[in-house]
């Protein structure tokens, strides 16, 4: 029933009165005539109901014939709306092109999303797919799903799996990263562990091949010292060669001295800023260019799970040009304490810190941090021993 | 001389349809109608309208005239296919129509 009224209003239709005459016989001689007639009403002295418009122009002979006098009494449907509203040809248009861009946008990919990576970071599988044709605007047809994960999977050797799923407008990467081989300790390759550094030992593992003669925990080595020998005599005179495995622990100190120095900072110059507009794929820059060595930091609209590609780009180049020498000591004295604190924790990452005797004379005019730290790392590294062979 | 029967099921009825069993609505001049509750009446075969007023609806359907009594009555659709009649239906009554 909703399609026979949809039709009716596309195609326009008129309700009208009639008075007076034979109303009867007007219904009559308008369905001999193939005159549509519907929502008929019956007052004591009226008659409503509706036609079609052809069947209205055709309705006045029939009125004549029946004695009833026929009034419109109102015009509806598409045609008559379109004619009231002929004027706003912007209305028409807009809508054309409202249809026209849904029909074109609803084609491609809009939003491009990353599930299961762990390690990985989720840009550089964006990259490498973007790589392969997986980019935001990108023509769904002209993208093969099969395809795509394998070639991602050539791409980035650590994923174990990968699947290209396409869910309308959205593209949807799912992965599985590969478990990392472990390492194969070589044991076959005859070597030496000698010392890379300096230090006093403190724990010495031997896992194969001899302790060297003197190394013991207490002994002081020099770099390139041998502390594991790959190397066995027997009492027989003959030798075995060995790969040797194991661990030395020597005790290190390292100087920290730091100071304000005195050649002059440079401070932020100049900046520029160019701000882009992202739309769909298109890229429209809103100025001029900050130059070459501008970062770029990109926002985009989202509702926390569904970014779309709509956003803003901002584009900033900074010049560090200015000389500058901050004058008051607490700025100085917090410089000084920066570089201590990431040497500090750089010899951290290295070894255990034991003792640290450091000076802090931060009040000062100059500022500056003198000592010594004293920790405990392995300095055990590998030597490979060259075997030559002489022929019989 | 042999009394001509005035009621439409008695017409004497085609030997080819009587032997395929036919139903008598497929005959010309039988109107169907279809009535859901007392709100819509929907009749195949009108041939014309006698009488049309708030309250009281008459048919011309072939063999038989229809009177449709009721209140606010209103003729959904009218055409020489269908007719479709709803308001509140009180009684319907059924009339020969003479020879």
């Amino acid at each position: 029933m909703f399609i026979v009224v949809l039709v009716r209003w596309l195609l326009g239709y008129v309700s009208f009165a009639g008075e007076g005459g034979f109303p009867e016989r007007f219904l009559n001689l308008c369905v001999q005539a193939r005159i549509p007639l519907w929502d008929l009403r019956r007052s004591k002295t009226r008659l409503e109901g509706c036609t079609s418009v052809r069947g209205y122009l055709r309705i006045r002979p029939v009125a004549r014939r029946s004695g009833v006098r026929v009034r419109l009494k109102s015009r509806r449907g598409l045609p008559f709306w379109l004619k009231a509203h002929r004027s706003r040809a912007g209305l028409a248009a807009g809508l054309a092109a409202a249809v026209l861009v849904i029909a074109c946008l609803s084609t491609r990919v809009w939003t491009i999303g990353v599930t299961g990576n762990v390690q990985i970071p989720q840009e550089a599988i964006l990259e490498a797919a973007e790589e392969l044709g997986v980019r935001v605007g990108a023509r769904r047809s002209a993208l093969d799903a099969p395809a795509l994960a394998e070639a991602l999977l050539d791409r980035l050797p650590a994923l174990s799996w990968a699947a290209v799923n396409l869910d309308a407008c959205r593209a949807v990467i799912e992965v599985r990263e590969g478990t990392p081989a472990p390492e194969i300790v070589d044991t076959q390759t005859p070597r030496n562990i000698i010392a890379a550094e300096d230090g006093v030992l403190t724990k010495v593992e031997v896992f194969s091949g001899t302790a060297g003669e003197g190394i013991a925990p207490g002994s002081a080595v020099a770099k390139g010292d041998l502390l594991i020998a790959g190397v066995t005599e027997h009492a027989d005179g003959t030798q075995t060669l060995c790969a040797a495995r194991g661990n030395a622990y020597a005790e290190l100190a390292r100087t920290l001295d730091f100071s304000f120095p005195d050649t002059p900072f440079l401070r932020l110059g100049a900046a520029a800023v160019r701000y882009r507009l992202f739309f769909f794929g298109l890229n429209v820059p809103l100025g001029p260019s900050p130059g070459e060595n501008a970062f770029t930091v990109e926002r985009y609209l989202a509702n926390g799970e569904v970014t779309l590609p709509v956003g803003l780009w901002r584009e900033r180049a900074e010049a560090y040009s200015v000389p500058y020498t901050p004058q008051d000591r607490a700025t100085r004295a917090r410089y000084v304490a920066s570089q201590y604190a990431a040497a500090y924790a750089a010899l951290w990452a290295e070894g255990v810190l034991l003792e640290s005797d450091a000076a802090f004379r931060l009040e000062q005019e100059t500022p500056e941090i003198r000592g010594t730290v004293r920790y405990e790392k392995e300095i055990g590294c590998a030597q490979q021993i060259f075997v030559e062979k002489i022929s019989d | 001389m042999r009394k001509r029967s005035k009621t439409p099921s008695a017409k004497p009825q085609n030997p080819v349809e009587q032997a395929f069993d036919l139903p008598e609505m497929l005959h010309a001049g039988v109107p169907r109608l279809e009535l859901q509750g007392n709100r819509e009446l929907a009749l195949d075969g009108c041939r014309g309208l006698l009488e049309y007023t708030e309250t009281r609806i008459r048919l011309h359907a072939g063999a038989l005239l229809l009177t449709v009594e009721g209140t606010a009555l209103c003729i959904r659709t009218y055409s020489d296919s269908q007719t479709v009649i709803t308001g509140d239906i009180r009684a319907l009554a059924f009339e020969s129509v003479t020879a």
